[in-house]
């Protein structure tokens, strides 16, 4: 996913329909999405045991790192980033992909006309060739929260659980999410670089590939279609 | 040494985020129950009150700046009154009415005015910026759980069915729309005046007053049906819904706490004297439980047992609760919260312990009874028991 976010070509996603998971992490790592109107999007992982590991939880930390602006009280946003994957929101139109983190402002643009949309995606790529395009840095500066927000994590899901809102493992899926998003145990608010914390989500897939239900949750949605919340 | 009440106000509740209440800022509200005080007896004068101890439990944003201090100057206009902030959550304003009487039966005040506010109007429960401690987020995350989930943890424990919670909610009602009627509240009353700025429809800004004098949290529509309709809010399949539980609200009140050497300057009669209080801890997971450990400490240090107590007023946090701890203790419901409690009248927080207290005062007084009790359970598993004398 990194070679596409750090190409010396600008590269655009023109999704439609539904674009969940490793599909929706594809677009968050493109330089503009050109979305159809109607596009499902959503990192929907927790459903089948496992966290976003294609760079998706990586890129929610970073959208959070610089959404958050001087004196906001962070650990709200963090939340509220936390349960788009947590959840595993699926957007009901382009439109509401933006208030989900999926799609961003200013960047990313929607489209009606099925018919044009290649057509404008192409010449969106060609406008920013002609502008002059350069690669972006990689990116070395993600504010990650630490134990400030994986603490929230905890006792979020712990409540969920005592309340009968969520199951067992579906509080240790979200506490494995909440260890990537956060950045881990760390003191205090610290920045971090890409590789770190595509780091701690490749960790953390092997180790639930490696779990029971998890298999149990991929094994009911290829061979029933259907979701398992185990 | 003796610590007498000689005043006791509140103003009326306001239902948090949707009454007129939640237009003025705490600290004003606050001063205009202060100013009430010293309007409704001459012979006090500020520089006799040596300290003005504010229960409030979510002290931040318009309750920070320790608010007890700033409704000292606010509301007495004179700066060499000091002023402290109490947090012990639910408990707050009777702790703060506790340390007021301590204080001055340990000789170390004369004269000091005891109250609590909470506007829940304003800020989120818990408070804006919730951090909790990763090590007790993975130990103990029940240190942590809201109040609802210890409702339903006591519900578990106690079996006490979504029917007697409804029912217990809906008599709560009955006696405060009662009480309502019959003006029960109207002498500790203190009316507010809330000036509200708005946009007007022609795009102006425009002021209009309001005053709010009367409780508006019992509901003339409540019915055993229509609180079987609501949904569980804190858990899947729960018993315990908005209507069986305290409603969130905004609310101020106070007392003043006097020496018996005080009493003879201010020349005037006490209401009360104040006995004895305890506090005790609990489970956090089922903090609704307090008042059994509490109560029983309390009457032991003042040489009392329950039957002495003539009446009593146990803060309704949630229906399950208040039944779970009546059981337990095996109260008298005939004398518990005989003119409703915060299932209808509302709980704003740090108030809601002096305002149950001068509730009690004054309806005690009415019906010329000798013992009586103030008592609740508190958050992060505490309980807190104060008895009064009436005089």
């Amino acid at each position: 996913m990194l070679k596409l976010k750090y190409a010396s070509v600008p590269i655009i996603a023109a999704p439609h329909g539904m674009t969940l998971g490793g599909g929706c992490e594809l677009c968050m790592h493109t330089n503009k999405v050109i979305a159809h109107a109607e596009t499902y999007m959503g990192l929907v992982e927790l459903g089948v045991g496992v966290i976003p590991a294609g760079g998706g939880t990586k890129e929610f930390a970073y959208r959070l790192s610089r959404e958050i602006a001087k004196d906001d009280i962070r650990t709200n946003r963090f939340r509220d980033k936390f349960l788009s994957i947590g959840q595993a929101k699926v957007s009901m139109s382009a439109y509401e992909a933006f208030d989900l983190g999926y799609l961003r402002k200013d960047v990313d643009e929607v489209i009606i006309s099925k018919k044009h949309q290649l057509t404008y995606a192409k010449k969106a790529a060609l406008l920013m060739l002609e502008k002059g395009y350069t690669p972006p840095l990689p990116t070395k500066d993600i504010t990650v929260l630490g134990s400030e927000g994986l603490a929230l994590v905890y006792s979020g899901a712990d409540g969920m659980q005592v309340g009968n809102y969520i199951s067992e493992y579906d509080k240790h899926l979200s506490i494995e999410l909440g260890k990537v998003l956060s950045g881990g145990e760390l003191n205090e608010p610290t920045e971090v670089s890409e590789k770190y914390l595509l780091d701690l989500e490749r960790i953390a897939f092997v180790r639930l590939c490696q779990q029971k239900k998890t298999l149990e949750r991929m094994q009911s949605l290829l061979q029933k279609g259907k979701i398992l919340r185990n | 040494m003796n610590a007498y009440i000689v005043a006791a106000y509140r103003t009326a509740v306001g239902k948090a985020k949707k009454g007129k209440l939640r237009l003025i800022r705490p600290d004003d509200m606050a001063a205009q129950v202060v100013q009430h005080i010293l309007e409704k007896m001459p012979s006090l004068y500020p520089l006799i009150i040596e300290d003005v101890i504010v229960g409030n439990a979510t002290p931040e944003a318009e309750q920070g700046l320790n608010i007890g201090r700033m409704i000292s100057l606010m509301g007495l206009d004179n700066i060499q009154v000091p002023g402290m902030t109490v947090n012990r959550y639910c408990s707050s304003g009777l702790e703060a009415i506790a340390i007021a009487a301590s204080k001055i039966e340990a000789g170390l005040a004369d004269c000091i005015l005891a109250g609590g506010v909470e506007m829940m109007s304003l800020m989120p429960m818990g408070g804006w910026r919730l951090v909790p401690n990763l090590g007790i987020a993975k130990s103990n995350p029940d240190y942590y759980w809201n109040m609802g989930i210890t409702a339903e943890a006591l519900q578990k424990k106690y079996k006490i069915s979504r029917e007697d919670q409804d029912e217990f909610a809906f008599h709560s009602h009955r006696k405060a729309l009662e009480a309502l009627a019959a003006n029960r509240f109207v002498d500790e009353i203190v009316p507010i005046t809330v000036l509200e700025t708005f946009v007007n429809s022609k795009e102006k800004a425009e002021t209009k007053e309001h005053i709010v004098a009367t409780d508006e949290g019992p509901r003339a529509d409540t019915s055993l049906e229509g609180l079987a309709k609501l949904r569980p809010v804190f858990a899947q399949n729960g018993t315990v819904t908005a209507g069986n539980s305290s409603q969130t609200s905004d609310g101020a009140a106070f007392v003043l706490v006097v020496s018996e050497k005080m009493l003879k300057q201010l020349n005037v009669e006490p209401i009360a004297r104040f006995v004895s209080y305890a506090v005790a801890g609990v489970e956090p997971k089922h903090m609704g439980i307090g008042p059994v450990e509490a109560i029983p400490k309390v009457l032991k240090r003042s040489g009392m047992n329950l039957n002495q107590i003539e009446q009593i007023e146990l803060n309704e946090a949630f229906a399950v609760q208040v039944l779970s701890v009546m059981r337990e203790l095996d109260m008298n419901p005939e004398i518990t919260n005989v003119n409703g409690g915060a299932i209808a009248l509302g709980h704003p927080l740090g108030c809601t312990g002096t305002k149950l207290s001068v509730q009690l005062l004054h309806e005690m007084k009415k019906r010329k009874q000798k013992y009586g009790m103030v008592t609740m359970c508190v958050g992060s598993g505490q309980g807190a028991a104060g008895i009064f004398e009436i005089l």
